[in-house]
């Protein structure tokens, strides 16, 4: 059966590569003794995919991967026995069937919403002055770090953007498109945000989910269904 | 969260691979300050990768945090450029547990592996904020001890430690840790005193050397009553019993040995007359096969591994290795689990053993035949012979191995030509073996070492060979295997070496060439990047010492070593009787198969040979 995990990748632990993710849930999948279908030939690994990288120095709330079992588990046990065997700062929060042929995580992401935390000491009316220029940009050119350095126009990637307070900490949040069509990478957005004359400091980077867009409407790669990512509480 | 924690995103935003630093790994364990007796900090003085690789920092941690009332936390080297930002940040060293400065423990335990790491274990107490010498440290400062086997020659870096603990630290640590409980709040001096009558802890403060006019040691002086002469090593009697840690922590960075392990057996009685491990560790203790077989499936469970890894110093000598390795591969391989070996007896028997472990075949087996003709071989005891190695060739090319890698040491005492010779000619036979079998993709290594003399071997008189001659003698063999298809050859460089020599049989007074190679920004000392020899050849000037003093003499049999305040409990009249041996070409042999060698050890320490017979019980008791 294909399994599609949603987890988080904890601020604590927000200092680690892709590949220890990786390698992290792999383990914990074994602890959890999950029948995990394993790749054919010499060298056998876990059939798992954990879809757009999340860099270092980000943390992510609402994180997806792709794991196949070779044999069906209820995805409520699957869960369970998950969280019990994960490591301090990744957790597991639900899980869903995929049906099959669904398409893989890679082709399906095209949207997130990245949430940058805002360091005190801070004038909120800067920072929204800040925002509103973004918006309002009808280009926003930045150099990008990517694996050729080239110049790129954020601006037709960013869908919406908007201060929020999260836990007494203002955040400037936007949705943004993400995966193979036009992607918009953390660094890029704070690029931009500096370009459009952000002084403050950064506290930490939040990935704090990945969607499906279509027409304008955000669906949870989980079940399809629509959901406000826009709106989404943190609880 | 505290200070620290608050303030290290900014920090870790500067650095290379900050994963290092942030700590919370699976079965990381967090006890309450408050509420434990004792606290200590375990720091390896290398970076996070090469230190939680140490197997015996896991069983310490595993063991000193069973107890309820006592608490470990770790802290490692941190790397030149979180240094460098730690230091503009005035961030102190802290533990990777809670985050507390190292500081605040009662305890900072430093694991000497190697003796390069002397100055990785000053920075770390700079920037802990810890006086480096045992001298300034007050009733508020945390004891900082030593543990592993650079402790068995403590004197180059005594006065930076209140006390070195000698041995098997699952018994000395315990101990030592009670003692501190019950010492709370007394002066520092009576604390240590105390301490020192612990068998297996070593008080350098309570000791001063002597020197006689030549410059060699007339001796180590107990300074009090009661305080022993000589410090004996301890030793796990039954190490199936022993305490093994089963929920291990597992990091989140890719280290050095990423895999579960299991410890099959301590000690060595090949008796390679150059090895300071095979001396130091006797006698040999195995584990009993069904212990090892629970433990490798706990192991499994409770970390979530797809290896695990049979560690000890000569694993294939194990008495049931065979039944292990097949027990292992029945049981987890379906799941996709993997069984290693670290390292193969020079023989066909262990290229099986290694069939039937390595799921692919496209890496490489390595032997160590050390020296490069019987002659050479048979003097430092290495008990492998040239047919023997050539069937391990075979064997391996046979099976589908295409690489084969072989160590050796150039730099051996009572080296001539006709040993380079032989290795070239090794080589060479090695490569034609494999041309017949793996063709044109064979790819055969000799990794070439260079000879250092250790305390407490039968070598421990030997003059090392100076570094411009083990240069010649690198460069002699490089033409001599100078056209040899498939064959490469890496070199370890001379002046490394050399200074692990002087530091491996130095004396306390090579403390102050340390403090001012660190004054002088050495760090690291074992990454070719950053060592710095200039700055060590400035530092033995300053101080009036010469490094040929210590490494490149040959020294007197009556004279003194400062390394004989340890016990190991070899016999003197063992070691130099094997030295004599070794001039005379004489072959010790193994005293599992042939019985009793009278090193001394098993009576003077009170302990046994303890290996597994066929049918489960241990066979050999002595």
């Amino acid at each position: 059966m294909h399994l599609r995990i949603e987890y988080e990748k904890g601020r604590e632990v927000r200092h680690l590569p892709h590949l220890a993710l990786v390698r992290a849930m792999e383990r914990a999948m074994r602890r959890a003794c999950l029948p995990v279908a394993l790749t054919a030939g010499f060298n056998p690994h876990l059939k798992m995919s954990l879809g757009t990288v999340l860099p270092v120095g980000v943390w992510g709330r609402r994180e997806l991967l792709d794991v196949e079992l070779a044999e069906h588990v209820p995805v409520e046990e699957v869960v369970e026995r998950l969280q019990k065997v994960m490591p301090p700062g990744l957790h597991v929060r639900r899980a869903a069937e995929l049906a099959p042929g669904a398409p893989a995580l890679q082709a399906a992401v095209n949207a997130a919403v990245y949430s940058l935390g805002v360091a005190e000491p801070c004038a909120e009316q800067e920072v929204a002055r800040v925002v509103e220029r973004v918006m309002a940009a009808e280009r926003l050119e930045v150099l990008s770090r990517g694996k050729t350095a080239r110049v790129k126009d954020l601006r037709p990637g960013i869908s919406a953007m908007r201060l929020r307070r999260r836990a007494g900490v203002l955040r400037i949040e936007a949705l943004v498109a993400a995966g193979d069509a036009g992607n918009v990478r953390a660094d890029e957005l704070e690029l931009a945000l500096r370009q459009a004359g952000l002084d403050c400091e950064v506290s930490d980077v939040c990935r704090a989910g990945v969607y499906a867009l279509a027409d304008g409407v955000t669906h949870s790669l989980l079940d399809g269904k629509r959901v406000d990512a826009w709106n989404d509480d943190w609880s | 969260m505290n200070e620290i924690e608050e303030r290290l995103p900014r920090v870790l935003a500067r650095v290379s691979r900050p994963g290092r630093y942030c700590g919370h790994e699976h079965n990381a364990v967090h006890k309450e300050w408050g509420a434990c007796a004792v606290r200590m900090v375990f720091a390896f003085p290398d970076v996070y990768e090469v230190g939680m690789s140490h197997l015996g920092g896991r069983i310490l941690y595993g063991l000193v945090n069973q107890h309820p009332d006592w608490l470990m936390e770790r802290t490692f080297a941190p790397w030149p450029d979180m240094e460098q930002a730690m230091r503009e940040e005035a961030l102190p060293l802290y533990s990777l547990e809670s985050f507390r400065p190292v500081r605040e423990f009662d305890v900072v335990g430093f694991s000497l592996q190697y003796e390069l790491c002397a100055t990785n274990v000053l920075n770390m107490l700079d920037l802990a904020g810890i006086p480096l010498l045992a001298a300034q440290r007050g009733d508020a400062d945390p004891l900082v001890i030593a543990g592993g086997p650079v402790c068995y020659n403590p004197e180059p870096m005594a006065p930076f430690f209140d006390a070195c603990l000698v041995g098997d630290g699952e018994e000395v640590l315990p101990e030592f840790l009670a003692a501190v409980a019950r010492g709370r709040g007394r002066p520092r001096a009576e604390r240590l005193r105390a301490v020192a009558d612990i068998e297996g802890v070593y008080v350098p403060s309570l000791y001063r050397p002597e020197y006689q006019a030549d410059g060699s040691l007339a001796g180590l002086q107990p300074l009090e009553a009661g305080v022993p002469g000589r410090v004996r090593r301890r030793v796990v009697k039954d190490l199936d019993a022993a305490y093994f840690p089963l929920s291990p922590l597992v990091p989140y960075l890719d280290i050095v040995h990423d895999r579960a392990v299991l410890e099959v057996m301590r000690g060595c009685q090949r008796g390679c007359r150059f090895c300071q491990a095979g001396m130091v560790y006797r006698p040999v203790r195995e584990r009993r096969l069904s212990t090892l077989l629970a433990q490798a499936g706990e192991l499994l469970a409770q970390t979530g591994y797809d290896e695990i890894t049979l560690a000890s110093l000569s694993t294939a000598d194990y008495s049931r290795i065979q039944e292990l390795v097949t027990a292992l591969v029945e049981r987890h391989g379906p799941r996709g689990v993997g069984v290693s070996l670290p390292s193969l007896r020079a023989d066909a028997f262990s290229v099986h053993l290694a069939d039937q472990v390595q799921r692919v075949r496209k890496t490489t087996l390595t032997f160590a035949p050390e020296a490069g003709t019987q002659r050479l071989r048979d003097a430092i005891n290495k008990n492998v012979s040239q047919s023997d190695l050539l069937g391990a060739v075979r064997a391996a090319f046979d099976s589908g191995w295409q690489g084969v890698k072989l160590y050796f040491m150039v730099g051996l005492p009572g080296e001539t030509r006709e040993d380079l010779d032989g290795i070239a000619e090794m080589l060479k036979l090695v490569r034609d073996s494999g041309r017949e079998r793996a063709g044109k993709r064979l790819r055969i290594t000799a990794s070439i070492s260079n000879f250092v003399p250790k305390a407490h071997t039968p070598f421990q008189w030997e003059a090392q060979v100076a570094p411009d001659q083990l240069r010649e003698r690198h460069e002699y063999l490089r033409q001599q295997c100078r056209g040899l298809r498939g064959v490469s050859l890496d070199f370890h460089q001379p002046e490394p070496s050399l200074l692990e020599g002087v530091l491996a049989r130095g004396d306390r007074r090579l403390a102050a060439v340390i403090y001012r190679a660190w004054q002088a920004g050495c760090k690291f000392d074992g990454w070719r990047e950053y060592l710095r020899m200039d700055a060590w050849a400035q530092a033995f000037a300053a101080e009036g010492l010469d490094p040929q003093f210590y490494a490149l003499r040959r020294r007197p049999l009556d004279e003194r070593m400062p390394w004989e305040v340890i016990d190991t409990g070899l016999d003197r009249e063992f070691l130099q009787e094997e030295y004599e041996r070794s001039r005379r070409g004489e072959v010790t042999p193994d005293c599992r198969q042939a019985g009793c060698v009278e090193c001394g050890v098993c009576p003077n320490l009170g302990v046994a040979l303890v290996v597994e017979g066929d049918d489960g019980a241990p066979a050999n008791r002595v």
